[in-house]
């Protein structure tokens, strides 16, 4: 039986499952939780009755974390120079001998409560872009339930957008009690079927030759952006079975966003971008791109999760038996940094956004319970992609907490026994010196994200870029708080059955600045 | 980057990581490799508290010179046995201590040096006002209240009012205990200070396993505590002692017509440092300065 029938297909929690299979779930849904506090109260345990050991874990922990920290930023700088190439290039040239003008861009921008600048500036993005225009069917995703405000603004999107592209529609959400979570995931399913019924199957518009681009409401593109889409698509070997990956900026409004919000909003791009440089460990995320024949095949979004933007790219690999896979673009979109009223609403704005991202560890029981039901995945594949879910969300949500805070811990609660050894006296100075070194490779991020900025306001100082560059000294106090924390809180969350809902970020971007 | 191209750098990090791990491990445990290769378990020492322009000599050689900034030295990669540690300052008293040291282990040594002259300032009984300085005018001197308050140290009553206040209330306060005795020992928190005859006492009466560095030594690998330590066997009996500026690891001694600082630490080659010569001295340690008394006059140590 194809997976894509079987009851554990569109599973969101354990829950929706029964019997054994409930509880298999409900355990997957307990182990990175379990994992990530096994390890930090491990650590304390093991510094109190074996400092020894600790000690030793911590050294070759600190050592990894250099090592790896090196690896990743060859990586960072191998794909920023491929990117600064793709910016370079003329899309539109590589294009010349490639017959593409029977590909459709749809483009679905869902839309909850956001200001109407926001909406503009993305729509007008598109606007401006390169790409012919009446190839592009672009969608206001609305939901029902945002009142006349959204509404308004719809109409007057429509007002002025309406003859730009070759079909510009307004979608209305009705949210579904019965099997669907309010979201981005429930509106842009509804809302790519209705443009399937109302657009594709009304014009004969075949579904292998549109390109389906699920945005964010703040997406801004830059303008070859189709182009190069287009050219992926058609360059890629399995382009059916393939989704494609941008890289997120978060330019749009990074000269007003406070230093922190800067910090966390690049490192996202740069682990995005890390990220592209190893495809075989990519999914979806944010902000991402497939073809409509593939997007319907997979039934569209899953419509009882959060994090429907991964889920997408599992449910495709689960149900095409592991033949999947994540092209990436190189390319970048730009979204809006975190920006709220004041300081501190941006602190906890950032807060509830990497929460929110975090939660993609919900796709981890999905996963690794998809590969013990699916027995036509290959072994190595589902190897490969546990060992990667399983790393990946451990050290996002301690990581930071071993090497910031635990790492002296021996020292501290080890006994006088351990205190007075050369190892006790040499931990300390190990890890700070292995820190420094690996905070070395902060400069190569400091370089690269500048490199990045969008071009500088006149109202923005020297000063302001200069403090750009030293925003990174940041990162230890945001990869903690901004990081590991807020991962362990959703693992936790998900450890004790507490689903969170969809949170809409606060769009805000100060124009008077 | 190519799949190949990662795959080699993937290989050349774990190879890395292999290499370094037990070399980085091995060395902070103070594993070292000796000179004709073989592998060698050696100690530290960490010389703490020097006063920063100090020399720091390990058996006779010059190893550094402290700044303000790193008044501390540790003394890594030393191999098992005894070491004498020297630590000079000009116009201050040498500071020495022989030291053992063990495998893969550290011994930490506080520095105790005070300068050879410590200028005592005298506290005037009387002060005169300024302000009405006319020649015509006889300005009147007026008594230093804090003469009074510190002079009022020096009195038996309020000695043991400072010090029998914390005994049981049980205890009467016309009771003339002898301060820093056995029975009536000057009290540290935890810490016990006392006299018996020529020789100062230290004792620690709280949890053992929390106590002090000082009453702990190697024996056999394993670190022992024990809860009372002889600090210094003096020449002449002790006529006062207190705990030196607050410090739980030093005290202060009079003996006949010199005041002493000593440290606690056990140290083979301590020797207690003059502090002040008098005719007929006595000390109190009130508000973490020390005030003398000698006959009329009336000081406070610059230290």
């Amino acid at each position: 039986m194809d997976y894509k029938n079987t009851p554990y297909y569109r599973v969101g929690r354990a829950a929706d499952l029964h019997g054994k299979d409930r509880l298999i779930y409900r355990l997957l849904e307990i182990l990175p939780g379990f994992l990530s506090w096994a390890t930090i109260i491990g650590t304390v345990l093991v510094s109190y009755f074996l400092p020894f050991w600790a000690a030793v874990f911590i050294i070759v922990f600190d050592l990894y974390w250099l090592l790896k920290t090196v690896y990743l930023s060859m990586h960072l700088r191998q794909n920023w120079k491929k990117m600064k190439h793709n910016m370079a290039v003329d899309w539109e040239k590589m294009l010349l001998n490639i017959k593409y003008d029977h590909i459709y861009h749809l483009i679905l921008l869902p839309f909850y409560d956001e200001n109407i600048d926001i909406v503009e500036k993305s729509l007008q993005s598109l606007a401006n872009s390169k790409y012919n225009k009446s190839k592009m069917i672009v969608v206001l995703a609305t939901e029902a339930k945002t009142g006349k405000q959204a509404e308004i603004i719809a109409q007057e999107m429509t007002k002025k957008f309406t003859g730009f592209f070759g079909y510009f529609c307004v979608t209305k959400h009705f949210l579904k009690a019965t099997d669907e979570m309010p979201g981005k995931g429930s509106n842009i399913a509804f809302s790519a079927e209705e443009i399937r019924r109302k657009v594709l199957d009304k014009n004969m518009i075949k579904y292998e030759d549109v390109i389906v681009s699920a945005f964010d409401i703040d997406t801004v593109i830059y303008p070859q952006y189709f182009e190069c889409l287009t050219w992926n698509f058609l360059t890629a070997e399995e382009p059916l079975k393939s989704s494609f990956q941008p890289v997120p900026f978060y330019n749009n409004n990074i000269w007003e966003a406070p230093a922190l919000s800067r910090v966390v909003a690049v490192s996202g791009t740069f682990w995005q971008m890390i990220q592209q440089e190893r495809p075989e460990r990519l999914s979806t995320f944010s902000s991402h791109s497939v073809c409509f024949k593939t997007l319907f095949e997979t039934g569209y979004w899953q419509k009882n999760m959060v994090s429907e933007d991964s889920r997408i790219f599992w449910n495709s690999f689960l149900a095409r038996n592991g033949d999947y896979q994540v092209v990436p673009m190189t390319y970048p979109i730009s979204m809006d940094a975190n920006l709220d009223r004041n300081l501190w609403h941006t602190i906890k704005s950032i807060y509830k956004q990497q929460r929110r991202w975090a939660w993609g560890v919900e796709n981890m029981p999905y996963a690794l319970f998809g590969f013990i039901k699916n027995n036509a995945i290959p072994f190595y594949q589902k190897l490969r992609f546990t060992f990667v879910l399983i790393e990946g969300f451990w050290s996002w949500a301690t990581n930071p907490i071993m090497i910031f805070l635990l790492g002296w811990l021996p020292v501290i609660i080890g006994g006088r026994h351990f205190q007075s050894t050369v190892l006790s006296y040499n931990l300390p100075v190990l890890t700070r010196d292995l820190m420094t070194l690996a905070m070395l490779g902060l400069l190569t991020s400091a370089a690269i994200s500048i490199s990045l900025l969008p071009p500088r306001p006149d109202r923005v100082s020297w000063r302001q870029v200069f403090f750009m560059f030293i925003q990174w000294i940041f990162v230890p106090i945001t990869v903690t708080i901004f990081g590991a924390i807020p991962a362990l809180d959703a693992q936790t969350r998900l450890m004790f059955g507490k689903y969170m809902g969809f949170w809409v970020t606060p769009k805000f971007r100060n124009y008077n600045k | 980057m190519t799949m190949l191209k990662r795959r080699i750098l993937t290989g050349i990090f774990s190879l890395l990581f292999l290499i370094l791990a037990p070399i980085i491990i091995f060395y902070a445990n103070g594993t070292i490799m000796g000179d004709d290769w073989n592998i060698l378990a050696t100690g530290g020492v960490l010389v703490r508290s020097m006063e920063s322009g100090s020399q720091l000599f390990v058996n006779g050689k010059l190893k550094d010179i402290t700044s303000f900034f790193t008044r501390d030295y540790f003394l890594k990669n030393l191999r098992p046995g005894v070491y004498t540690i020297l630590v000079k300052k000009d116009n201050y008293n040498d500071w020495s201590n022989m030291i053992t040291v063990y495998p893969n282990k550290v011994v930490e040594s506080i520095v105790f040096m005070l300068p050879k002259e410590i200028n005592v300032t005298e506290i005037k009984k009387f002060i005169v006002e300024d302000g009405l300085s006319s020649s015509s005018i006889k300005q009147t001197p007026k008594v230093n209240p804090n003469y009074e308050v510190i002079d009022a140290l020096f009195s038996t009553s309020s000695l043991v009012k400072k010090y029998v206040s914390v005994l049981s209330t049980t205890t009467s306060t016309s009771t003339k205990y002898a301060i820093g005795t056995k029975e009536n020992p000057i009290r540290n928190r935890h810490l016990l200070l006392w006299s018996e005859k020529d020789t100062a006492f230290l004792a620690w009466d709280g949890d053992i396993d929390s106590a002090p560095k000082i009453f702990c030594k190697y024996i056999k690998d394993t670190i022992k505590c024990d809860s009372q330590l002889i600090v210094y066997s003096f020449e002449t009996k002790i006529i006062n002692l207190d705990f030196f500026l607050g410090e739980t690891e030093k005290i202060l001694v009079l003996m006949g017509d010199k005041i002493y600082a000593i440290e606690a630490e056990q140290n083979q080659n301590k020797k207690p440092q003059l502090l002040y010569k008098g005719k007929n001295p006595d000390f109190r340690v009130f508000n973490n300065i020390i005030y003398i008394k000698d006959g009329v006059f009336l000081g406070q140590a610059e230290i």
